[in-house]
Order: C-alpha cells, then sequence, then structure tokens
C-alpha cells in the first residue's frame, strides 16, 4: 500500500481545501500578514516548488502529478488558475505554463562560482487571497469527495490522492465527519485517499503537530479534525521526522492551532510524496 | 610489460523512461586504467550534465573530480553547459539548486588499484565467487533514501563524505561498478546464494543487460536508472 510508482502515465494527484471565509482577513501569529494572505503567499510558494520537483532545469515540466485547490468562504469552487467545475485537477505542467501573472521581484541567486546576482525574478502567482462568508467546510469536503471520487475511478492503479484541508475555523454547514470519511473510504488499489488536516494559529493553546493520538487537545472541535485524519504513510513519516518533528507511529496527518512554518513543511511533504523522489534526500557530502 | 586489462559496460533508463532520460553515465579508459560511474540523482537539476562531466574528468583528462580545485572548476563547466538565455521561470529557479549525483572513480595499476566514492554508487572486487572488498556500501540493507552525494553547489564540501578503497590483486580478478539499483540487487543477492552473480555474463551486449534488468526489476530490483561496468583484469 501507498508504493504505487509515480511517473507521467500513472500520475499522483494532490488536492487542496483551503478556507476562505471572513476570519481568514484576521492576522496570523508571528507572520505580520493576515491568514488569507500568508496562506496564498504559501500555497503560490508550494505550488512553485513543486513545479521545481518536476523540471529538471530545462524546458522540460514531467506530468508526475495533478493538482487543484477548493477554496470555501462565500462560494465553495475550485480557486486555481486554470480549472474550473469542469475540470477541477490539471496537470503541473499546465499549472508551471499558466500562471495567473508573474509578479516581478529582486532576488539574490548563485552565480554558480561562489558568488551571488542580484537579479529581477518573476515569481508565478496561480492564487490570490480572499476572505469572505462562513465556513462551508461540509460543501468542500462534498466537492472534494466528487472530484477525488472520479478520479480514483479514471486512475485505479495510482497513488492515492492526498487531500489537505487548510482551516481557521469550525465548519458553519454542520458536522464534516461523514463527508470526511467518505473521502478516506474512496481509494485506488494502492490505498485510500490520504486526508490530512491543517488548523492555522489564532489561539494561545500550544500547537499539536501530528499527534498520534487525541489526548492533550483541547476541545472536541480538535479531537474531531484529529479523528478525520488518516494516519502518515512510512515514507511521509520518515520525511515529516527528517523535516525536524517528533513524530511517532500511527501520528495522523494533523496539525491543530499550527504556526506558518508548520503549513509550509506540511504541504512541502504533501507535494513531494506526489513526485518520484521529492522525499529523498540529497546531501551534498556533508553526512555520509 | 603492461596490464592486460578489458572491460565492458552498460547503462538502462528506468522503466518508462526513455535512453536520452538516463541520467547515470559510465566512461572508462583501458589504456589509463581508469573506470568511473556516476548516477545523478533525478530530483536535481541537469544532473546527467553533471554526471558526465565527472566521469570523463575522471576516465578521459585522468583529474579526480572530488579534488577541492578540480571540483571547482567542474562546476563552472556544469553551470556554463547548462545556463542559456530565455530558459523559463522554472528551470531560471531551478539550476541555482544545482546537479547531485554519486560518484565511483576506479584505477587499475599494475601495482594495484584504489578506488574512490561518494554515495552509493559501489564498486566490487571479486577473486571468483568472493567479494574482496565492496564499497562505499557493502551490504544491501545499508542503501537508504539519504545517500551522500556530489553536488554542483559551490563551497560544498565532498571531502568527509569520500569513500577510498584500495590494496593488490590478482591477474583474472574482476571489478565491478554499478549504480545503486544494481549494487543493491548485486549484494541482496550475495547475502542469499553466497556468490555475485555473473554481471560480465549480462553485460555482453545491451539486448543481454536489457533481459537482465527486466528479469532483475521483476525480482525486485528498484526501478531506476542502472548501470554496471565490469572490468577483467
Amino acid at each position: 500500500m501507498y508504493s504505487a510508482e509515480i511517473n507521467r502515465t500513472q500520475r499522483a494527484c494532490l488536492l487542496l481545501l483551503i478556507d476562505q471565509s471572513y476570519s481568514m482577513s484576521e492576522p496570523w501569529a508571528g507572520t505580520g500578514m493576515s491568514k488569507a494572505d500568508q496562506l496564498a503567499l504559501t500555497v503560490n510558494k508550494i505550488l512553485g516548488n513543486a513545479v521545481l520537483l518536476c523540471s529538471k532545469g530545462d524546458d522540460r515540466i514531467f506530468d508526475y502529478f495533478e493538482v487543484g485547490i477548493i477554496g470555501y468562504g462565500m462560494d465553495v469552487g475550485p480557486v486555481l488558475h486554470g480549472t474550473d467545475l469542469g475540470t477541477p485537477l490539471i496537470p503541473i505542467g499546465e499549472v508551471a505554463r499558466n500562471p495567473k501573472r508573474m509578479d516581478q521581484l529582486t532576488q539574490k541567486i548563485s552565480d554558480g562560482v561562489g558568488g551571488f546576482l542580484e537579479v529581477q525574478t518573476n515569481k508565478p502567482v496561480w492564487v490570490d487571497p480572499r476572505f469572505n462568508g462562513q465556513t462551508p467546510m461540509v460543501k468542500a469536503f462534498g466537492t472534494a469527495a466528487e472530484i477525488i471520487d472520479s478520479w480514483c475511478r479514471q486512475n485505479p492503479r495510482s497513488f492515492p490522492p492526498i487531500v489537505i484541508n487548510i482551516t481557521d475555523g469550525v465548519s458553519s454547514d454542520g458536522e464534516p465527519t461523514d463527508v470526511a470519511w467518505q473521502i478516506r473510504e474512496t481509494a485506488t488499489e494502492d490505498g485510500n485517499v490520504l486526508l490530512f488536516n491543517v488548523h492555522v494559529s489564532g489561539m494561545p493553546n500550544p500547537p499539536a503537530v501530528m499527534p498520534n493520538a487525541p489526548a492533550g487537545l483541547p476541545d472536541a472541535y480538535a479531537k474531531m479534525l484529529f479523528d478525520i485524519s488518516s494516519e502518515l504513510p512510512p515514507q511521509m513519516l520518515e520525511a515529516t521526522a527528517v523535516a525536524g518533528y517528533e513524530v511517532k507511529p500511527g501520528a495522523r496527518g494533523f496539525v491543530y492551532n499550527a504556526e506558518a512554518h508548520m503549513v509550509v513543511d506540511f504541504l512541502d511533504i504533501g507535494t513531494r510524496a506526489v513526485t518520484p523522489t521529492g522525499l529523498k534526500e540529497l546531501t551534498d557530502g556533508r553526512e555520509s | 610489460m603492461g596490464i592486460r586489462i578489458c572491460a565492458v559496460a552498460q547503462s538502462m533508463s528506468k522503466r518508462g523512461r526513455s535512453d536520452a532520460e538516463n541520467e547515470d553515465r559510465v566512461a572508462y579508459d583501458v589504456g589509463s586504467g581508469r573506470f568511473a560511474v556516476a548516477d545523478g540523482a533525478s530530483t536535481s537539476a541537469r544532473s546527467e550534465v553533471w554526471s558526465e562531466i565527472l566521469v570523463n574528468a575522471f576516465t578521459r583528462d585522468g583529474v579526480d573530480p572530488l579534488a577541492p580545485d578540480v571540483l571547482d572548476r567542474l562546476r563552472q563547466a556544469w553551470w556554463k553547459q547548462v545556463a542559456r538565455p530565455g530558459l523559463p521561470w522554472w528551470a531560471v529557479e531551478k539550476l541555482p539548486q544545482g546537479a547531485a549525483a554519486a560518484f565511483v572513480g576506479l584505477t587499475v595499476r599494475e601495482t594495484g588499484y584504489r578506488v574512490r566514492a561518494i554515495g552509493d554508487s559501489c564498486l566490487f572486487h571479486l577473486r571468483g565467487e568472493e567479494i574482496l572488498l565492496a564499497g562505499p556500501l557493502d551490504r544491501a540493507d545499508r542503501f537508504s533514501r539519504f545517500p551522500a552525494l556530489i553536488t554542483t553547489r559551490p563551497h560544498a564540501a565532498a571531502t568527509v563524505a569520500i569513500w577510498e578503497g584500495g590494496g593488490s590483486y590478482d591477474a583474472g580478478d574482476v571489478f565491478v561498478l554499478a549504480t545503486d539499483a544494481m549494487a543493491k540487487h548485486l549484494l541482496q543477492d550475495y547475502q542469499t546464494a553466497g556468490r555475485l552473480l555473473p554481471v560480465a555474463k549480462y553485460l555482453e551486449s545491451p539486448e543481454a543487460f536489457g533481459d537482465f534488468v527486466a528479469r532483475a526489476r521483476e525480482n525486485g530490483m528498484d526501478n531506476d536508472d542502472t548501470t554496471a561496468c565490469v572490468v577483467q583484469t
């Protein structure tokens, strides 16, 4: 299980669900930005990194996986540029070639011989910050369930989809447990869909990072998010440990009261997991 | 009187990939007794170019690519080959991350042999069915997802992770250089059967190697670019 080869003819799937409710306009502790701004920044950065994972440093992009983003707030639907209700998932190569816009930034890069060059770089943007309305998480999960059910039927031998839900609040349209389980019970021949949940920071409680038991979680809502989150498969558990997190066997893909860097790390591991050698760590001779 | 050596090498890309996508490289120069294999890391940038630079430096130019002064020059050569105007944004961002590769280089002289390596591309010194030396990794369970690699990143030290071996050999001894999938497979089989698979036989032709690799993959060898070089003394 969770061992299917990922390649261009047997792609993987990554689906992000991002909370765009009004409360996302509030500050994200430690970032100096609103949650919506920081989340859009993070998602754009992660998508950019994912493109780089599928690049060899020339014109080619290898379509190792398909990606989609469902936003939920005033509306529920695809928010990744280039997607719509009829095509909620697109190959990563299309993501690379078709950003919403390119923002110009000044950046220092290596000159390849030990120095640095200050250059104007173009940073792609696929998602803009948005915040409005309530938190219709049940409807968002329902939309995700339909998308991944269809994908699994079309890709029965593939690594199962990874669905990552990022929210700062409590569902406003009911209890999402049933539809979350519907997602988790969807499967390819290689295993059940992996559903992970990230609750972003806003409260003074300490974060709970990929726990393997609900003990210590502050309330019933946190315990519900823990319950509906999948266990990390071994290779993701290992990558999470390498990223510096103390994880135990049985750890769930769940972060409660997450700080911004944790969301970056979590999305990074998720995107690397859907590329063939993305979880392989490269060292440069400092380790043996 | 010079030593009598013959060598043969084969390489095959990962199943589902074209030959052009193979990031392994092998090169040898029987006259100078130098043999090398490099395995470019798939996640890094233009690693096939880096692999080629490493093996050619060792066999054709007769230098040690792991020596700091040589390494600096090779890193510049890599950058010169891969950076060009008009690249798309993802290539512009990817290239500064650099290339990475495992490398093993073997020098055979009348007086003995010497090997220097980084990572999980391995050398085996064989006498009959016995392995006299294997390294940098000598057991199948020592292969991991975290190999040390030689990179194009400026100032990244190579010296800490260099594995060195060598010694004397007898006429008739065989050396095998192999990238990780093949090296691990050979060690697994050796641990089970107590003898190394007859690698030279599988390298007689591209077809023979293709058949061997296909069978080995069916029997659990990792689906990776696969390269071997056999040196018969």
